[in-house]
């Protein structure tokens, strides 16, 4: 009788347990996931955070970075210092940060030396992507056109066939529901024309938390 | 084994592999529509949002045409007025003549290169989209009847156009999926 009960006592705290790592375990449960996997997440295409469209050879690709992910990215070990981690997300909180990425598909070096009529034209490029097109980014929120507040070329002197702009556009409250956005490019420098790259709602509504970051919160 | 039995075998074997044979060879057939590339032109978002930013740089440049326009006829009435005219005002006259002219022509062509390049933007991008609704769609040939002779006839049924419309306008406004 006392071996039963031993047993049962046993059960109760095992059975809790497995229900939870099961749930974890389940395609498509968006539950708290570890620093690793909410990453991973991220910046997998699937999942919608990132989405890329492409106009000839020239393909643009959009990444939404979630203020977890990019301390993720910046810190590598979150639990290195939670209280740092929290200061940071309140200074980041106003903002929604998006990686502009453009590449072209046959294509190796820098885009700066993308099919080049003229020399110049490089010079015009770099002077180009390191301030003008600035002004040539916007982000539609629902009805909310938003001005590219923060900007930075990543120059990487030819080291990687992709270019990548670092991008931060005003965030907006948007209650319950965050709608679609846009991001409108008016290249002017690529002759790609206007590009738009939406980011669907419905993948930023089921975006996961993060373990740590709700254990930080709490 | 009965010969009506051996009969009834051979029939089914025959049908299945008449149906397999039709299966095979009519996957095999290339999957062919059609697009109105007029209509498709016409009804693509980017064609009209560039067409108005064509018409609004057009406009600004008109004004800018219309000030010195005014001023010019200003002078002019000032000179038909005077019949001692100075000089200096007549060359005035004549540098702004030479000046509204120059303009225009510069307005003119900027223009039509302006539109040129508007032209060649929207064909860049609504080919792309069109190629990427052949592949997902599984077309192996999608046919632009312009009106050109190129398509001489096409059966209704093969017109794809209003799918492709509503595909690539999608596509422009920034949608990855269908």
């Amino acid at each position: 009788m006392e071996k039963y009960l031993t047993d049962m006592r046993l059960l109760f705290w095992i059975l809790p347990l497995i229900l939870t790592a099961s749930c974890r375990q389940t395609p498509g449960w968006q539950d708290d996931l570890d620093p690793m996997e909410y990453v991973n997440w991220v910046e997998d295409m699937n999942n919608g955070l990132k989405v890329s469209k492409q106009i000839g050879n020239i393909r643009f690709t959009l990444q939404f970075k979630p203020l977890e992910y990019i301390i993720l990215k910046e810190n590598g070990n979150p639990d290195a210092g939670k209280e740092e981690i929290i200061k940071e997300m309140e200074q980041m909180k106003d903002m929604q940060y998006y990686t502009f990425t453009i590449s072209a598909d046959d294509h190796l070096s820098d885009i700066l030396k993308y099919n080049l009529n003229d020399p110049a034209d490089y010079y015009f490029r770099l002077n180009y992507f390191a301030s003008e097109m600035q002004d040539d980014l916007a982000l539609v929120e629902g009805t909310d056109t938003l001005r590219c507040l923060l900007f930075h070329y990543e120059r990487n002197y030819g080291l990687a066939p992709y270019t990548n702009f670092l991008l931060a556009f005003e965030k907006k409250e948007n209650g319950e529901e965050i709608p679609d956005r846009t991001l409108i490019f008016d290249d002017g420098a690529l002759n790609s024309g206007i590009v738009k790259i939406t980011i669907n709602g419905a993948a930023l509504n089921r975006m996961p938390k993060l373990f740590v970051t709700t254990m930080v919160r709490k | 084994m009965k010969p009506e039995r051996i009969n009834t075998v051979l029939i089914i074997i025959c049908m299945v592999l008449l149906v397999g044979g039709f299966w095979y060879f009519g996957s095999k057939q290339p999957k062919i529509a059609y697009v109105k590339t007029a209509m498709l032109y016409d009804g693509f978002d980017y064609k009209h949002e560039l067409e108005k930013k064509l018409e609004d740089t057009k406009y600004q440049r008109k004004a800018i045409l219309d000030s010195i326009l005014m001023q010019l006829q200003a002078l002019s009435e000032q000179l038909k007025a005077n019949k001692n005219n100075d000089p200096e005002k007549i060359e005035k006259f004549q540098q702004m003549r030479s000046q509204y002219l120059a303009k225009e022509k510069q307005f003119s062509e900027d223009n039509q290169a302006l539109a040129e390049k508007y032209s060649s933007d929207i064909w860049k991008q609504l080919n792309q989209y069109v190629t990427e609704y052949g592949h997902q769609h599984g077309f192996t040939y999608i046919f632009g009847a312009d009106g050109s002779g190129a398509l001489m006839a096409a059966s209704n049924d093969k017109d794809i156009t209003e799918d492709v419309k509503i595909f690539v306008n999608r596509r422009y406004n920034g949608k990855i999926s269908d």
